[in-house]
């Protein structure tokens, strides 16, 4: 589904990522980890098109098709989905607002009808109960003095509505009391199926016992320095990243 | 040879004398004397040119100037009553006055006994004199020489009393109409509103500029008596004055305990500026100034705003919102005087602009002097783009580059809706922001 190769990429001439590999198939979880600054946002935001990073060597295939050369919005439609480390806050826009225009746009890609008001309304109304979100919280401006876990939850909300094919969660459990992360797992592990992945972004073991990622990565200075099994989440919570970076600074 | 700023006076003069000889001794002296100042006012001070610095980015006098030969001027009688109806808002019922090129054609009348409305220029002499305390108190004709001009000309317009306790249950609204297809016409009207003790209604001024062949130049002034606890929303709709050169003066007075809701809405001219002034002569008052401007090609929209804290324990809170394409040109000015009196003052005031394109120009100042120790103010101007970060967040849920920016725009315009409480109103301004921002992002 998706293959990041020998990826490159810097910002304002700063290198961040220093060549990354990542094959994603249909089917699986991937969970990213590493020290804060190691570039995991980063990564997120290329895949989701964010202009202001400089590809500068690599390639990124996502279903047959050159990522790179798609638009934010064309790659959405695709089927890529990224629940934002830190969503911004829209004053005068509510997600129902926008959110009907999203799915009618990727609908319309996918050769569907657009759905109409009514029909729309009945998706909300089932995905507000699948992630436990409340109504007003939506007819607010979006993050607009929402607190953490509100936006978080609202991320997921998103996700549950759009159904991507690949999502990329980047610290969506971030500030979540232990229900809301409950929450959200459920939210991620009710919507997947073999014909779609999910990575997830996270500093933390604890999400991994809700979402059982099939493989775990550690991203260290711009680079997967370390590849395995769940039980590497476990070892990381355990020992902390001095092993892993002294492993990787042997390495160089 | 070209017309200077010299011979406009004189053309103006000249319309004064002549005008002068018309009313033949039917006018009270103190309104005659008040015409007399504000024409020796004019004199003295000239129309502003772009060296005035209240007029710096405004050129509208050599606008004047160039697209008025006088001699072609449009002899402003009307023997016929035309046809207007095609250009009232369908829908907003209300007390309704009609002016054309400066003359009152149509007054709804039938108004309920706490309302009475009448035509400026059939007051008798008797009503004169006892007006004479408001007329030409507020406006104030010797710092702008429109509002002297208004004044020297002072006849058609109107007055508006709302008696005491009045709940008005329909908006007064006012047309004025400006045709200048048979060439360009100098069209002007005053008004005059008094709200009596605990007075409350709303009062919608439609600007309409109906032939952009020629231009028509449209001079309004008002002012605006609120007494205790008299309570107005007062609207200035300047959505179809494509073409217009345009200058309007309000004036409002306030005293103890009164509220004013001020809503000026811009979306097309060649040269608007609106001043408007507020005078807060009470305490526990509240003024709002909601302003929008939405502009593109060449036009200028010049909003100046001035609110006067002269007593305690007032409030006011503005907020002027633009947005500004092609080589349009958009102009804030804000001011806020808290006198030595107006201790324990709330004022605010915040311009929000949006730029659209490179060659588009905000000139905004904010302008406050504070006498008084003990007062909160605060003020804030940004002039900007869109936010590429809330434009990146739309377009990664599958909305284009234009949905994201039509969204955006859309809810940053929409704001100043939220304070038009009318629902016909609501829903008529709604309609035209969304079809101009369709306009200002293609
Ligand atoms: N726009 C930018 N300008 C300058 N530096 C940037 C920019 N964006 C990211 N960086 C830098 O790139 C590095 C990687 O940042 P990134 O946000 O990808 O880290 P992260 O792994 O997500 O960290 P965290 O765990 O704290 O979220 C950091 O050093 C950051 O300061
Ligand atoms: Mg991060």
């Amino acid at each position: 589904m998706l293959k990041v190769e020998n990826l490159k990429a810097s910002v304002e001439g700063k290198s961040i990522l220093n060549g990354i590999d990542l094959t994603v198939n249909a089917g699986e979880v991937h969970a990213i980890m590493g020290p804060n600054g190691s570039g995991k946002s980063t990564l997120a935001s290329i895949l989701a098109g964010r202009e202001s990073y400089e590809v500068t060597d690599g390639s990124i295939t996502f279903l047959n098709q050159d990522l790179l050369e798609l638009a934010p919005e064309e790659r959405a439609r695709e089927g890529l989905f990224l629940a934002f480390q830190y969503p911004v806050e829209i004053p005068g826009v509510t997600t129902t607002n926008f959110l009907k225009t999203a799915v009618n746009q990727i609908r319309e890609h996918r050769g569907q009808e657009a759905l109409d008001a009514v029909t729309f309304l009945k998706l909300i109304k089932e995905k507000m109960k699948l992630v436990k979100i409340d109504d007003s919280l939506l007819s607010r401006s979006l993050n607009d003095g929402f607190s953490g876990g509100e936006k978080k939850r609202n991320e997921i909300f998103q996700m549950a509505v759009l159904e991507p094919k690949l999502a990329i969660l980047d610290e969506t459990d971030s500030g979540l009391d232990i229900d809301a992360l409950k929450v959200v797992a459920n939210g991620v592990n009710s919507l997947r199926n073999k014909d779609n992945a999910v990575v997830v972004v996270t500093h933390y073991q604890r999400l991994l016992d809700y979402i059982v990622p099939d493989f775990v990565h550690v991203l260290y200075n711009g680079k997967i320095v370390k590849s395995g099994d769940k039980d590497l989440a476990l070892k990381l919570e355990a020992k902390g990243y001095d092993w892993i970076r002294e492993n990787a600074e042997l390495a160089t | 040879m070209s017309t200077t700023e010299k011979d406009l006076r004189e053309h103006f003069n000249q319309k004064y004398s002549s005008f002068r000889k018309t009313l033949n001794g039917s006018q009270s002296p103190k309104i005659d004397e008040l015409r007399e100042h504000a024409i020796n006012a004019l004199n003295q001070n000239g129309f502003p040119l772009t060296r005035d610095e209240e007029y710096k980015y405004t050129p509208i006098t050599r606008a004047l100037l160039k697209s008025f030969k006088f001699t072609e001027e449009h002899p402003d009688e009307i023997t016929m009553v035309p046809p207007f109806g095609e250009h009232l808002i369908s829908g907003l019922n209300g007390y309704i006055l009609v002016f054309w090129n400066g003359k009152l054609v149509f007054n709804s009348g039938d108004t309920p006994k706490n309302l009475s409305i009448s035509p400026l220029q059939d007051l008798s002499k008797e009503q004169q004199e006892r007006l004479s305390q408001y007329l030409g108190k507020l406006v104030n004709y010797q710092l702008d020489a429109y509002a002297a001009l208004n004044t020297a000309l002072l006849n058609q317009g109107s007055v508006i009393t709302l008696k005491e306790g009045t709940n008005l249950d329909q908006p007064v609204v006012i047309y004025h109409l400006t045709d200048a297809s048979q060439g360009p016409v100098y069209t002007q009207t005053r008004h005059l509103i008094l709200a009596e003790k605990n007075a409350k209604a709303t009062v919608i001024e439609i600007y309409k500029n109906l032939s952009e062949d020629h231009q028509g130049f449209q001079n309004v002034a008002s002012e605006i008596y609120l007494e205790d606890a008299a309570q107005l929303d007062l609207f200035k709709i300047q959505t179809d004055t494509a073409g217009a050169l345009l200058v309007d003066n309000t004036n409002i007075e306030q005293k103890d305990n009164s509220q004013v809701r001020c809503h000026t809405i811009t979306t097309t001219g060649d040269i608007i500026r609106n001043n408007l002034n507020i005078s807060v002569k009470g305490q526990n008052c509240e003024s709002h100034m909601n302003g929008l401007y939405l502009v593109n090609g060449t036009s200028l929209i010049d909003n100046h705003t001035l609110v006067d804290h002269r007593m305690p324990n007032s409030y006011s809170n503005e907020l002027y919102k633009g947005i500004v394409d092609d080589t349009a040109t958009g102009v804030f000015n804000g001011k806020i005087y808290v006198q030595p009196d107006a201790q324990k003052t709330n004022a605010f005031q915040s311009n929000k602009n949006i730029l659209l394109s490179d060659k588009a120009t905000m000139n905004t100042k904010p302008q406050l002097e504070i006498w008084a120790n003990d007062v909160k103010c605060s003020h804030g101007a940004t002039t900007g783009q869109l936010d590429a970060e809330q434009v990146f967040y739309l377009r990664s849920r599958g909305l284009d580059e234009k949905q994201a920016t039509g969204l955006l725009l859309y809810a940053f315009a929409t704001e100043f809706l939220e304070q038009v409480s009318l629902p016909v109103l609501n829903e008529y301004l709604e309609r035209i922001i969304a079809d101009r921002l369709y306009q200002l992002k293609s």
